[in-house]
């Protein structure tokens, strides 16, 4: 197995698709902890169903590069859910919900009138369950996903102390001068990118275990702010590792796969958290 | 949690970046069992990097389901990468018929929900009776590929099937 592996990672797509996934697992994790303590753990699916639907119109479009496309009409979803969860009309899961399967029925509707390729069957399953994608990415794409994902670190370590006091306590953070509407507009737009990024690991059906599990997991063990989220991020590395490289070694769907060790990894810290 | 980032980044800060050039290419895969010729666009732009060298012969036969099908989209994108390599394969074996009534004969490799698949076109050595479409088949050939109508085809040349 060790030699299959060796051989495996000899491998450029195999290398980029580690790098990347771990690089995406990293920023899912970082960002899942103030989803879940904000209420809005599956906006990930909502927003991942906004990206199927946008990728649809890319595909009709006959455009290439879908990038152009999916991540400004997700980053607008993303702002008009979360910051639009403040309004009386439409609030919480109801606005998700309703984004969510309006963007996927559309998109399915779109890919098979408009359809790009002879097999809409099987580019609607890649891109819902994320069987191989992470494997079958150009260079491109993996420059741009390091980037992302980059920034994405960056960001939130440089603006750390500001999305704990907007997660925990939105009013009182805006009390003390805190601009919350630009930081709850910052988050919603890169979760947009996370998701965007992440449709390409697990594939859009799978996107909210990314952002839930670790936070849940690291939740189930520590109670500050800061451990939960340096456990999270070291879960989802883990975890993430641990199932694209069974996917690879087994014959597994990737997405799946990883999602599978998650929830190995979730019953772990669950067992560890009533056993400690 | 700045401060832990700083340290972080001056111990790591021996690493380099990869900025290669890009090219942009697109694949359409016919997985119809009919239509098994895959064709790729000519890229806009080639630039290959220095990686790793291949091995001089790929099992594909030996790889797993998720490998396989990723090593063969490769194979699609990057051609160059593999020319002249000893490929083995094994998969379903397909046939069509092209607009000037020559057939053409592929082994189909599919992904591990086998939902997606792509075909590996091959040119036996011999003539050779081919079992019915969709016998399980075993073929190992030279890779090579070529262009015709401004798009790249890709086939195992020389073909051998066990």
């Amino acid at each position: 197995m060790i030699s299959q592996l060796q051989t495996y990672l000899s491998y450029p797509f195999v290398r980029y698709a580690l790098i990347t996934g771990i690089l995406i697992a990293l920023c899912s994790s970082l960002l899942g902890v103030t989803l879940v303590l904000k209420r809005f753990s599956f906006i990930g699916d909502g927003l991942s169903h906004v990206a199927f639907g946008a990728i649809a119109i890319a595909s009709a479009l006959d455009i290439r590069s879908n990038m152009y496309i999916v991540l400004p009409i997700t980053i607008l979803a993303a702002v008009l859910l979360l910051r639009g969860s403040k309004q009386k009309l439409l609030k919480g899961d109801a606005a998700i919900a309703v984004i969510s399967v309006s963007a996927l029925a559309l998109g399915y509707l779109i890919l098979n009138i408009w359809p790009s390729s002879s097999n809409i069957t099987g580019d609607v399953c890649t891109t819902l369950f994320g069987s191989t994608s992470i494997l079958t990415l150009s260079k491109s794409e993996v420059g741009l996903s390091i980037v992302l994902s980059l920034a994405v670190v960056l960001l939130y370590v440089f603006c750390y102390h500001k999305i704990f006091a907007v997660t925990f306590d939105e009013d009182f953070a805006k009390a003390c001068g805190t601009n919350t509407e630009a930081y709850d507009t910052l988050i919603a737009v890169v979760i947009a990118v996370i998701i965007v990024l992440a449709m390409k690991l697990v594939g859009s059906l799978l996107i909210s275990a990314l952002i839930i599990f670790p936070a849940l997991s690291a939740m189930r063990l520590f109670k500050s702010f800061k451990a939960v989220t340096v456990f999270s991020v070291i879960f989802a590395l883990v975890f993430t590792t641990l199932g694209l490289l069974a996917a690879i070694l087994i014959g597994t769907p990737v997405g799946s796969t990883i999602v599978a060790a998650d929830i190995l990894g979730f019953l772990l810290c669950v067992l560890g958290g009533k056993i400690l | 949690m700045k401060k832990l980032f700083m340290i972080l980044l001056l111990l790591l800060s021996a690493c380099s970046a990869n900025s290669s050039a890009v090219s942009s290419e697109e694949e359409k895969v016919f997985t119809d069992v009919q239509n098994v010729v895959t064709v790729t666009e000519a890229p806009a732009e080639t630039a290959v990097p220095e990686e790793t060298p291949l091995p001089e012969k790929i099992d594909l036969s030996s790889m797993s389901a998720t490998i396989c099908y990723s090593t063969v989209f490769d194979m699609l994108v990057d051609p160059q990468k593999y020319e002249g390599m000893q490929i083995k394969v094994r998969g379903p074996l397909a046939a069509r018929t092209d607009a000037e009534g020559k057939d053409h004969y592929a082994c189909i490799v599919q992904d591990a929900t086998a939902c997606c698949a792509q075909g590996l076109e091959f040119v036996l050595s011999e003539a050779k009776e081919l079992p019915e479409l969709g016998t399980e088949i075993t073929i190992e050939g030279t890779f090579t590929s070529f262009t015709e109508n401004n798009a790249i085809y890709i086939l195992l040349k020389d073909a051998v099937m066990n």
